[in-house]
């Protein structure tokens, strides 16, 4: 796991309130949602604040959503794509 | 059997004479949408109007969150409790001086609550029961829809193509309704509810969910014809799509109108609005059809009236709702009686009682065990609650309770009723989730766990039970057990009747219900 994959762990496990996990219980290019980490649409909304909050990145419909949220190197490198904001 | 009385409703626009006019004009609003004044007193005008001069044997107060304002204040400042649902149904029986409590199943309190009077009317624990019904928006409740990105600033365009969410408003409503031949030729012909155990804000998307609910009304009111649905009808594309397929497989070619792209969607309030306007519409044989409907376009094959005035065939008036945490409640209206029931005895098969040190559980020869005694490792009751599972780490220490209570309580037929007691209800979550809102912005996961049926909806979720469910908030325990007992008289098989008081410690009771047969 990046370094950079590796503090987007420690947030989601943070904000999304998921109890008892670590990062190294996120395996990079598993699903986040459904069969892999199990995590539903009330998530998925939470997760786009964590990453506006957390890298100026605005996620402004669900469909962006959907793909950057494949899994945890999908949203590492969605993330890493966008512009800076300051 | 019951009669309805009585009828009043407060909104933006109006009285219920002046709110009829306009969703017969037609007009399209545009949120939000306050009402003047402030809720207990509107609450108690619009019950006085109701009454005409009657005196209610109980107050059932419908809502979701009750006055939000001072209730969120006191929250943040650790002043106690006030304006709760429970504080305010507290208020307006000592008005109307009878026991009151109320009862909060999100956007479905209001046809719930009636099943619950209706129910209490039939075992004859009184002769009138006086429902109300009001919630606020205020910022706490248009941050929350915000985060979830369920408004449209449009406002709300019920099963329309373009519709793209809901738009939010406020209401209070008022309706009486008494087991005596006191005037009124229209009845509460039918109540029924659901649990969805799907998700906890998006609702099933094959309606199967509403489905049951439709079911057991239209069956309770005796298969009568119907006229007319009054839709739930929010403007989002999921719940239209979901009613749709549900009207479609349970009442096919009967035709559907709704009022929120008038009044907005307001919270537990507004099924009772849509009770009056339907009670209203049937009484004068014709309907207001769909404000805001452009093009029609949803998943099932439903005729939605278009705005303006329709004529009403003979028959009963369903009106229905679906609200977070999957909880459906669906009331008839109609110029019959709810035909009789065999009441059934319930017994007490289990009890168990749970606090932060540990708990213990009676079966059904009254004897009592401490978990532990069977040879078990000896946990407490907050270390099994804690290591149940990483993905309960978003739910407050109300619902984790009540699931395990509901674990704990042996075999539960998939249609068991849940009732869950409590003074506080959520108050850990609006806490920690109006302390966010203020300092940062709105907590999307935290939102929907500030229902106090948040806990309901999870245990059916988890559990995969589909049966009727609610939070009564401000009743006695023995109140409890009645609406309990009412239930399986009513025919539900089991009762899962629970206390969870968890804000600042946990102490909690649960009760198994059985039907005696």
């Amino acid at each position: 796991m990046s370094e950079s994959q590796l503090k987007l762990a420690q947030q989601i496990i943070t904000g999304l309130n998921l109890e008892g996990m670590s990062p190294a219980d996120i395996v990079p290019d598993a699903p986040l949602f459904g069969e892999g980490l199990g995590l539903d649409s009330i998530d998925a909304l939470e997760l786009a604040v964590i990453v506006e909050r957390n890298y100026g990145v605005r996620i402004g419909n669900m469909d962006v959503g959907k793909k950057a949220f494949a899994s945890l190197a999908a949203l590492d490198a969605f993330i890493r794509s966008q512009p800076a904001k300051a | 059997m019951p009669r309805i009385a009585g009828t009043s409703l407060a909104t933006p626009v109006g009285d219920l004479a002046a709110t009829l006019a306009a969703l017969d004009a037609g007009v399209a609003s545009t949120a939000p949408l306050a009402l003047p004044g402030g809720l207990v007193e509107t609450l108690i005008r619009i019950g006085n109007e109701a009454l005409a001069g009657a005196r209610p044997d109980l107050v059932v107060f419908a809502t979701t969150k009750g006055d939000l304002g001072p209730w969120c204040d006191s929250l943040i400042s650790g002043a106690g409790y006030a304006g709760g649902p429970a504080q305010v149904a507290t208020e307006l029986g000592k008005h109307f001086a009878a026991p009151a409590f109320a009862v909060s199943a999100a956007c479905a309190s209001s046809p719930i609550a009636c099943g619950v009077a209706a129910r209490w009317l039939a075992s004859g624990r009184a002769r009138r029961v006086l429902v109300l019904a009001g919630d606020r928006i205020g910022p706490f409740i248009s941050d929350g829809f915000a985060a979830l990105r369920a408004l449209d600033p449009t406002g709300s365009h019920p099963f329309d193509a373009e519709r793209a969410g809901l738009a939010l408003g406020e209401v209070a409503g008022a309706v009486v309704l008494s087991a005596d031949d006191d005037g009124g030729s229209l009845h509460l012909q039918g109540w029924g509810a659901s649990l969805d155990a799907n998700h906890l804000t998006g609702p099933t998307r094959d309606g199967s969910g509403v489905s049951r609910a439709c079911n057991a009304a239209i069956a309770r009111a005796g298969d009568s014809p119907l006229a007319l649905i009054v839709a739930h009808g929010t403007g989002t594309r999921y719940n239209d799509d979901s009613e749709s397929l549900a009207y479609a497989a349970t009442c096919p070619r009967v035709p559907v109108t709704a009022i929120k792209g008038l009044l907005g969607h307001s919270l537990g309030a507004c099924g009772l609005a849509e009770f009056a306007i339907a009670a209203a519409a049937r009484a004068r044989g014709a309907t207001p059809g769909t404000v805001n409907l452009r093009q029609q376009g949803c998943a099932g094959a439903i005729t939605v009236l278009p705005p303006g005035v329709h004529a009403l065939a003979a028959g009963s008036i369903l009106s229905a709702n679906a609200g977070f945490g999957g909880i459906n409640g669906v009331v008839v209206i109609g110029d019959r009686p709810a035909p009789a029931r065999a009441a059934v005895r319930a017994r007490l098969r289990r009890r168990i009682d749970m606090d932060a040190r540990g708990w213990r559980h009676q079966d059904e020869t009254g004897t009592w065990r401490e978990f532990g005694d069977d040879g078990l490792p000896r946990m407490t009751a907050l270390e099994i609650i804690g290591r149940v599972d990483p993905m309960w780490g978003r739910m407050d220490l109300a619902c984790r309770a009540l699931i395990v209570l509901a674990m704990e309580s042996g075999e539960l037929p998939a249609d068991t009723g849940v009732v869950l007691l409590t003074e506080a209800g959520c108050a850990a979550s609006d806490r920690s989730f109006e302390r966010n809102r203020r300092e940062r912005g709105a907590d999307p996961q935290r939102f929907p766990y500030t229902l106090p049926s948040a806990p309901v909806g999870e245990l059916s979720i988890r559990l995969r039970i589909t049966g009727p469910g609610c939070t009564i908030l401000g009743a006695s325990d023995d109140q409890g057990r009645a609406i309990a007992q009412d239930l399986i008289a009513d025919g539900c098989p089991a009762v899962l009747l629970a206390r969870v008081e968890a804000d600042r410690s946990l102490s909690a009771w649960a009760e198994t219900w059985v039907a005696d047969r």
